[in-house]
């Protein structure tokens, strides 16, 4: 399933003229791909190992058995996307994994989000200014939109663009979802679908000031390219279409004389339909935070009943109830 | 090659501890671990972190000295967890005594319990070498007394002749060690040492004119490295060449007093680190001290590189559980190039405010390739010209060269442009 094609390096792209150079972004974006498991076929062994697991109070050991239960029956052919997501080799920028489990309870889901995590090598970052685990209406949430436990929809983008370290991955697992509120995803080939070769190339010197928004309890902000070449990662996209009801849009062109680009892209991300994950307890969705940007439609709950869910917000009896991890890949980095 | 999924989580070895900053390596043993024995990777050590549970497959809190009741820790929470040890790797300094008691109650392969004390107390280590009942060709004991006072200081420095140098026993990366001809007076130096006294603080007399090499030992296959150290009063480790530059006359007299140390610390074959000095005039080797365990500094990496088809990580992994293919524990090395590492030193005191980014291409040469630049300083981190220990450096390069004195220019202009590249915003101006 690799690509075997050898990759460009740096230096053969900074070689190449403008034709060349767009036709290469083109079919690089246009490879990147998701692909959907159906984990059924170990759902009950799941379900079984859990009913006689389910008193272990030592979260550690419950994963390690958890996660040698899944390397033990799950079968090869989809075993292979846990070490290649995101990676240029394989363009495969998001993983859907349907009915691994169907039992709402809170803690099975943090098991189940937490081992496919590891196994996909996640590493997750916690900020002590952000909460950043469990997804759910929070209290306020009804007044916001562009923030992961309100209400409102969250435009297309990747995560923590302010932050010095880079996430490479986001992964999200529903433990309940009776809203049926979908996680939406956008490729950057439909966000540049439109762009003449010219423009395609000023992208990848184009600079943007990124800034936190709600979801912090601090400001933060950083300059960055929003588009990067490796070996390793292929073409990665920097771009976050969010606008926070108090930082204001969150992406930024240092240069005004740019802004037309980003304005431009977002106009492709409000235009073009928003390919859409599976709203059902037991779905695990992981996404090369680089490669696809992730987003949300407003939630499907009548507005008049938001206060009650927000006002005595628990994990209990609230009606979606995500759990989250992002960070960067887990590998051997002399450079951290 | 195994892939994370087809990686047997029912066999596991286990990693007692590392020392400082070395989680990267943890995540190497992992990697090498998955690959070459099909293995789960569990961390022992005293708290573990967050980053140390996002690294191994599982932690076990567990303290790393050779009591009975760690032992039964670590057995009981790998019972929990049904999984069969197939190898003990002791990665840190103490992990090495729970380690021996730990693979002898395993029946694997790790250091001689009866011994390897030395490696972790530096005066237990002079006391077995002067208690030995004979030296390799060219080997000379050091003189060496425990210190408990400021007043025993003054006398032992007397006896000396003022050529003192003071090491706490059981501390590693240069903490601590001083060299006593370089203060200003013996009461700063007690104030600096004092805090170690509880644990124990040696005095030895101080080697002069020899150079610092060290006997580089896994599975049977050994090399010398050439170290080099600040020459201020710290003595802080600055650059290593895998193999050292030496005939075939001196790296024998090492390799023997190398071969003599571990056999004093129990190493048993397995992962040895012993520095020594050696005097070119005098012909002969002195111990600093034994480690029986991976040496600091990538110096692995380096005689990875150094060597043809060498790879000491999983050379290690086969030997402590026992998979290695060959008998015999008196390997041949065949050199491919020579290979070196060089920190970087801060040009002036303040908070780093940028770190260039560099093409390694542009700075490699016809002769030297630079392979990899590390910066261990990030922006917003303080950062000194007093080196007192390793972590004291800004960064390091890493370079091969198949001629050594290409690469040692190299090394040292190299870093010094580094280091002017690198944006410091000054306390002062």
């Amino acid at each position: 399933m690799d690509t075997t094609d050898a990759q460009p390096t740096l230096n053969k792209i900074n070689q190449m003229n403008q034709m060349e150079l767009a036709k290469f972004l083109r079919k690089e974006i246009s490879e990147e791909k998701l692909i959907i498991l159906d984990f059924q076929y170990i759902q009950d062994e799941i379900e079984c190992w859990w009913s006689k697991e389910k008193n272990n109070d030592n979260f550690q050991v419950l994963k390690f058995k958890f996660m040698n239960l899944l390397i033990n029956s799950l079968h090869e052919s989809d075993s292979y996307y846990f070490s290649n997501l995101g990676l240029n080799r394989s363009k495969i920028a998001a993983v859907c994994i349907k009915n691994i489990f169907r039992t709402d309870c809170h803690r099975l889901s943090l098991l189940v989000h937490e081992s496919l995590s590891s196994l996909f090598q996640l590493t997750d970052i916690k900020y002590d200014y952000e909460e950043h685990k469990a997804l759910f209406l929070k209290p306020s949430g009804e007044f916001y939109k562009d923030w992961g436990n309100g209400y409102g929809a969250i435009t297309p983008h990747s995560d923590d663009l302010y932050e010095n370290l880079n996430i490479d991955y986001l992964s999200l697992t529903i433990c309940r979802d009776i809203t049926k509120t979908p996680t939406s995803y956008i490729f950057p080939r439909d966000i540049v679908k439109n762009f003449n070769d010219i423009d395609l190339c000023k992208l990848l010197h184009l600079k943007a000031k990124f800034l936190s928004g709600k979801n912090v309890a601090i400001l933060k902000e950083r300059e960055r390219n929003i588009m990067e070449y490796s070996e390793k990662y292929g073409l990665r996209f920097f771009l976050d279409f969010r606008i926070d009801n108090h930082t204001g849009e969150r992406m930024q062109a240092v240069d005004p004389g740019e802004q037309y680009l980003i304005d431009m892209m977002r106009d492709n991300v409000s235009n073009f339909s928003q390919e859409q994950s599976i709203p059902e307890t037991g779905t695990f969705l992981i996404v090369a935070n680089h490669k696809v940007l992730h987003g949300r439609p407003q939630m499907n709950i009548d507005k008049s009943e938001i206060g009650n869910y927000t006002k005595h917000s628990c994990f209990i009896d609230t009606p979606r109830l995500l759990f989250r991890s992002k960070g960067p890949r887990n590998e051997i980095n002399f450079y951290e | 090659m195994p892939t994370e999924l087809q990686m047997n989580l029912q066999n596991a070895v286990l990693i007692l501890g590392y020392n400082n900053t070395r989680i990267n390596d943890v995540k190497r043993i992992r990697e090498t671990a998955r690959n070459t024995l099909n293995a789960a990777t569990i961390l022992c050590k005293k708290s573990p972190t967050v980053e140390d549970k996002n690294t191994a497959d599982f932690v076990i809190d567990v303290a790393l000295n050779s009591d009975q009741k760690n032992i039964d820790n670590i057995m009981n929470a790998i019972k929990d967890i049904s999984i069969n040890v197939v190898a003990v790797l002791p990665f840190s300094d103490p992990g090495t005594q729970l380690g021996s008691k730990l693979a002898l109650h395993l029946g694997l392969r790790g250091p001689d319990v009866n011994k390897v004390n030395t490696a972790l107390d530096k005066y237990a280590y002079r006391q077995a070498e002067k208690n030995a009942q004979g030296y390799p060709r060219g080997y000379k004991p050091i003189f060496a007394e425990k210190i408990d006072s400021f007043e025993q200081l003054c006398a032992i420095h007397k006896q000396l002749n003022g050529k003192t140098f003071l090491k706490p026993t059981s501390e590693g990366n240069s903490r601590g060690c001083m060299n006593l001809s370089h203060v200003h007076s013996l009461e700063n130096a007690w104030s600096e040492v004092r805090k170690y006294i509880s644990s124990g603080v040696v005095a030895e007399e101080l080697v002069s004119n020899s150079e610092e090499y060290s006997w580089d030992h896994v599975a049977g296959f050994s090399w010398v490295t050439e170290k080099k150290t600040t020459q201020n009063q710290y003595r802080a480790e600055i650059q290593q060449i895998v193999p050292a530059p030496l005939s075939d006359v001196e790296t024998s007299l090492i390799t023997n007093a190398g071969t003599f140390m571990s056999e004093l610390a129990g190493s048993n074959h397995g992962a040895c680190h012993n520095e020594v000095f050696y005097s070119e005039k005098c012909q002969s080797v002195q111990a600093v001290e034994p480690n029986l365990r991976p040496a600091g500094m990538r110096i692995w990496d380096l005689a990875a590189l150094a060597y043809e088809n060498f790879e000491p990580w999983k050379e290690w992994l086969l030997w402590t559980s026992q998979n290695n293919r060959q008998e015999s524990f008196l390997n041949t090395l065949n050199q491919k190039c020579y290979a070196g590492l060089r920190m970087i030193t801060a040009v002036k005191e303040g908070i780093l405010q940028n770190i260039p980014e560099i093409n390694l291409n542009t700075l490699s040469t016809e002769q030297v390739e630079l392979i990899e630049i590390v910066w261990t300083k990030k922006p917003e981190n303080s950062v000194t010209t007093v080196i007192k220990d390793n972590s004291d450096f800004i960064g390091y390069i890493i370079a091969t060269s198949k001629d050594y004195d290409a690469l040692s220019s190299f090394l040292d202009i190299t870093t010094q442009k580094l280091a002017l590249e690198v944006k410091i915003y000054d306390f002062f101006n």
